[in-house]
């Protein structure tokens, strides 16, 4: 992949959209950015770096020993962040931008990622929206993760320090290759070698193998489990046959029992003429116990209505005596009335003839014949006497006397109704009577045609079927209980049957493992042999390059590569060298960086940010003599003024070097820095801020922090 | 007048005494003819039925006396007083006549397979 354009907008400090032409006509692949501090050469360096990765992470750092990977740089916030300063404080919407134009073998790269407030003032990176597009020749524009993997896979993130190489941070990759045991040049080493993926599988197949050693664990319990189960099967087996052997024994004493109630049935059948008078018989003794109970009631209602029945008797004579003796007693009544007014008479009489005074009470005239009239009342009075005295004599008993033997009568005398009831109740236990006598006769009748052994064995016979049927009953109820116990048992017996069956050992499981752990094995090796095949590369390459970039080709062999990747520099003796320079160390680094990128097969341009910060000056030519020694990959320097002179650098670099550019403020320049113009004709205000080309009126402030990127002309 | 009327002991004969104790109801036997409580009632029975029937019998053989305190004569006195009188025999003698005679027509009855009750 060959870079063509880059294009950064708020970035650091570029204000506005800057872009970086990298198209060139010859075939040099040096590229050299030269600043003074805190123009901008690093925030180019940087802007690659988000644009394909989408995030800039400062150095790693190493700490007792331990590699701290650095934190993500934000792109606004508080602190140090890749927008613009002024375009983070004062635009609306904030929005920063890095598009980078490439050729590879698929034709045409655009790869554009664009970060945009998603409110006013954004404070966060939550706050911003990013977006990246890529394009690959014709294709269409590819978005969000299929962007990113698209750019990954042309430029894998692994690889990325290989490719972005601070030369700040050489002392630590060189502290990587000399400490082996940080392995740090270890992960460097397999992501050169596509080896993570391997990694990842072999970690994917150590959980598989675990997972599978979890079923085999399982498994192999559950054969304990079985193994219990089956013994506990032999158990329960014999359990059921106990339980089995039992229920065909109450089958069998059931079927006895069923076989000899079917006899005693048929036997019964044999009588069945019987049956009738039998039960015919049974029924009236029933009716004749019932007819005896009623005939005790009936007796005991006559004997209780016979209690008078000879008042009803005596009643029929002695009633004419009460009947005469009553009205003896009314005569005598009368006659004690007709005494009385008898002697009511002879007092009045009596009377009347004492007081006759021969003057009329009415009329008060003297009466005429009153000689008469007092002879008269005396006949009546002596006739009275006769009477009363007749009356008298012929008095035999008084009406109390005759009230006596009235009520003597009285108590001889029946109710009303007491014929009547003795009659019913006589007629009732009669009747009672003759049925008891009927129902006796038709008993005796009946038991006269059925024997009485026979009686006998019907009897038997019946009593026998009620026994075995109480006894089926039980049987049935028992064999029930047993076949349910056997059921029971059975049921067991088949969970241990399951339990023992499912499981054997799981082959497949240790099968499968076992191949698991062959990968593994394989995987681990070809890990080996690769990185031993990596190493002796690596080991060459770096050795080429270093005995190229070193200044004493003669005393120094190479560099030696060792299996845990800790690198030293071979002499031409065949030693290693003790106590190397800062220099050389540097070399060895880069050396060995280069043998990695070159291993890894991958395309690209290399960024070498502050490349001779620890490299004297014979080392920093050698350095550049040798990246740029158009091998086809573009080599990116960012050099300070005091890494690098620009004019010295174009000088000696002439046909190497690609293009150059300086990064400057507006306040570097005195004079006009339009590449078609650099006159001197400028003028300034009195306060010697604002300045102006006369020749071609371009303008600057002096005192503008918005770094400029001005090629140079080579 | 009462004193002129002999009181006299109630009785009947033993073959009659039997047939009395025959007719005591015994629960035991509930399908005889057996419709009175106790002898008395029987003999009451007795009685009542040759008073009705104005029979009498003189007793033969030998005499079971009915106890007084069972059967009280004088409740008998008004009923019986003028016969009494006219006879010349005592209350119970008379009374004992009658039982007697319907002992007699009991035991007719009976044999004749007719109940006593059928008296009535």
């Amino acid at each position: 992949m060959r870079l063509t354009h880059l294009v950064i907008s708020n970035l650091g400090p570029y204000r506005e959209r800057q872009t970086i032409d990298l198209q060139t006509d010859i075939s040099a692949t040096g590229y050299a950015f030269f600043a003074e501090n805190g123009r901008g050469k690093t925030t180019i360096y940087n802007a690659m770096r988000w644009c394909l990765f989408g995030e800039v992470r400062d150095r790693a750092k190493t700490v007792a020993g331990k590699k701290i990977e650095g934190s993500i740089r934000p792109m606004v916030g508080d602190g140090k962040i890749l927008m613009n300063a002024t375009a983070y404080e004062k635009d609306d919407p904030q929005e920063m931008a890095v598009i980078l134009f490439a050729e590879g073998k698929r034709g045409k790269i655009m790869i554009s990622r664009t970060a945009k407030s998603s409110k006013k003032f954004a404070r966060s990176d939550d706050e911003m929206t990013v977006t990246l597009n890529v394009q690959i020749g014709e294709e269409k524009i590819l978005s969000g993760s299929e962007a990113q993997e698209a750019i990954e896979s042309f430029f894998p993130r692994e690889l990325e320090r290989f490719f972005f190489i601070d030369g700040e941070a050489l002392e630590e990759y060189t502290e990587m290759m000399q400490e082996s045991s940080l392995e740090g040049l270890q992960d460097e080493v397999n992501a050169v070698l596509g080896i993570p993926a391997l990694l990842r599988g072999t970690e994917d197949l150590t959980k598989m193998s675990q997972s599978v050693k979890s079923k085999i664990n399982k498994t192999s319990k559950a054969v304990k489990s079985s193994t219990k189960a089956r013994d506990e099967v032999i158990i329960q087996k014999r359990k059921l046959q106990a339980a089995m052997s039992s229920v065909n024994d109450k089958e069998k004493q059931l079927q006895t029992v069923v076989k000899k109630l079917d006899e005693t049935m048929e036997q019964m059948n044999s009588h069945q003429e019987l049956a009738p008078l039998i039960e015919k018989v049974k029924s009236l003794d029933t009716m004749i116990k019932l007819k005896q109970v009623n005939l005790k009631e009936a007796a005991n209602d006559k004997v209780n209505e016979s209690r008078v029945a000879w008042k009803v008797l005596l009643w029929k004579r002695a009633s004419a005596l009460h009947e005469k003796h009553s009205k003896e007693h009314e005569l005598a009544i009368e006659k004690e009335r007709t005494i009385r007014a008898t002697e009511e008479d002879i007092i009045r009489i009596a009377n009347g003839l004492q007081e006759v005074t021969g003057i009329c009470d009415k009329c008060h005239q003297p009466l005429p014949d009153i000689e008469a009239y007092k002879n008269k009342l005396q006949t009546e009075l002596d006739n009275r006497k006769v009477i009363l005295s007749q009356l008298k004599s012929s008095t035999v008993h008084s009406p109390k006397d005759l009230i006596i033997k009235l009520g003597d009568f009285e108590k001889l005398k029946p109710q009303q109704d007491a014929s009547e009831r003795i009659t019913k109740s006589e007629k009732k236990w009669k009747r009672l009577s003759n049925d008891l006598e009927n129902l006796r006769e038709e008993r005796n009748n009946l038991n006269s045609k059925v024997s009485e052994e026979a009686k006998l064995n019907v009897a038997e016979l019946a009593e026998s079927k009620g026994r075995q049927e109480a006894l089926i009953s039980r049987r049935v109820q028992e064999l029930r209980v047993l076949r349910e116990q056997a059921r029971v048992e059975e049921l067991e017996l088949k969970r241990l049957e399951r339990l023992s069956g499912i499981v054997s050992e799981d082959k497949e499981g240790y099968e499968l493992n076992t191949t698991i752990g062959k990968l593994i094995v394989a995987i681990k090796d070809t890990i080996s042999s690769y990185r031993e095949k990596a190493r002796i590369e690596v080991e060459k390459i770096s050795s080429d390059v270093f005995v190229k970039l070193i200044n004493a080709p003669d005393v120094y062999s190479g560099i030696k590569v060792d299996k845990d990747f800790k690198t030293q520099i071979r002499t031409s003796s065949g030693g290693l060298l003790r106590n190397p320079s800062t220099g050389q160390v540097s070399m060895m680094t880069i050396s060995v960086i280069d043998a990695l990128r070159k291993v890894s097969g991958i395309n690209a341009p290399v960024f070498l940010d502050t490349p001779g910060r620890s490299l004297d000056e014979t080392h920093k030519k050698e350095l550049l003599k040798y990246f740029w020694m158009n091998e086809g990959h573009q080599f990116l320097i960012f050099a300070h003024s005091g890494e690098f002179g620009l004019e010295e650098t174009v000088k000696e670099f002439k046909g190497k070097l690609a293009k150059a550019w300086t990064i400057t403020h507006p306040g570097d320049h005195d004079t006009c820095f339009v590449a078609t113009c650099k006159s001197k004709d400028v003028t300034h205000d009195p306060y010697g801020k604002k300045y102006t080309c006369n020749a071609c009126k371009n303008e600057w402030d002096k005192r503008s922090k918005n770094s400029m990127i001005l090629e140079v002309e080579l | 007048m009462t004193e002129e009327i002999k009181r006299g002991s109630v009785g009947i004969s033993e073959t009659s005494h039997q047939l009395l104790v025959s007719l005591v109801y015994d629960e035991d036997s509930v399908e005889a003819d057996q419709p009175f409580l106790s002898i008395v009632e029987a003999f009451r029975f007795a009685f009542a039925y040759a008073y009705s029937q104005n029979i009498t019998i003189q007793r033969s053989g030998k005499n079971v006396t009915v106890a007084p305190r069972q059967f009280v004569v004088d409740d008998y006195l008004e009923l019986l007083r003028d016969e009494v009188l006219a006879s010349g025999k005592s209350l119970g003698g008379l009374i004992s006549e009658y039982a007697e005679a319907g002992c007699q027509k009991m035991d007719e009855v009976r044999t004749s397979g007719k109940s006593v009750l059928s008296l009535l």
